[in-house]
């Protein structure tokens, strides 16, 4: 089975330093456990935050990513409202610069991703640092 | 007096605490009053216990900022302050948003809690959304 990740970058070389949702873009990968493969560049076309941790904002995102099947979502910091994301897809959180970087981490870290994927609504999140 | 139409006050300008009183008239020395909910800070204002205050955000009864009587189960023991788990910490700031004693900075992405400052309220814990600070 392969897993569609998410990863919040600006660059498409490095993941960015603010929340997940924040990201201009998010380049999306397929992950398998023999490696990766680039899928597609999606832009975040989710407005600004009324509020911090707004629900609009989630939903937006959570919107974008599901029409592409993601299954984990991939930044090195997230926001509050990853307690309503968590519900769609298992929010990881690398300690790596690059998204190169961090692929590797994910790699490591495939079945403990995948299990949480299957955990459903009430799973946690992912630190990988 | 009666301050009635007529008397050359527009209305909505009466006698309250309003910018019409002078300064440092009607507001205790220094100290404000902060929201154990959300944290919002207002000026104390003299006469009037803080918790007859409702905040203007959320509406929750206001306290007094400095003391550590807001409304937890938290003590001065600084033995028994709240521990962040980097390990689950998501780096989202929340708790630095909310602790009204500045006692929690960030640290390589990771929130950590300045043992000095912390008055143990434990705002921090009921906000963090990964439940990382216990």
């Amino acid at each position: 089975m392969s897993l569609i990740i998410a990863c919040a970058t600006d660059d498409g070389v490095n993941f960015i330093n603010r929340h997940f949702g924040d990201a201009d873009y998010y380049y999306i990968y397929r992950l398998d456990e023999n490696g990766s493969e680039f899928v597609k560049k999606i832009a975040n076309t989710t407005e600004e935050e009324e509020t911090h941790a707004d629900p609009k904002k989630a939903g937006g995102i959570v919107q974008i990513l599901m029409q592409e099947n993601v299954k984990a979502g991939v930044a090195k910091v997230f926001g509050p409202n990853i307690k309503r994301i968590k519900k769609h897809f298992v929010p990881v959180l690398v300690h790596s610069d690059t998204i190169q970087e961090g692929l590797n981490e994910l790699l490591n870290s495939y079945t403990e991703i995948l299990n949480l994927w299957n955990q459903g609504e009430t799973r946690r999140h992912l630190v990988l640092k | 007096m009666f301050y009635g139409r007529g008397d050359g006050r527009r209305s909505g300008q009466g006698r309250g605490i309003g910018s019409n009183r002078n300064s440092n008239s009607g507001f205790g020395p220094g100290g404000s009053c902060i929201c154990p909910n959300c944290g919002r800070e207002v000026a104390h204002q003299r006469g009037v216990p803080c918790y007859e205050l409702k905040c203007p955000a959320c509406g929750s009864p206001m306290t007094r900022k400095g003391l550590n009587n807001i409304g937890s189960t938290g003590t001065d023991d600084i033995n028994n302050i709240p521990v962040i788990d980097g390990e689950e910490c998501i780096g989202c700031e929340k708790c630095l948003e909310v602790c009204p004693f500045n006692a929690i900075r960030m640290n390589a992405g990771t929130a950590e809690i300045i043992a000095d400052k912390c008055r143990n309220c434990h705002r921090c814990m009921s906000v963090c959304p990964v439940e990382a600070i216990k």
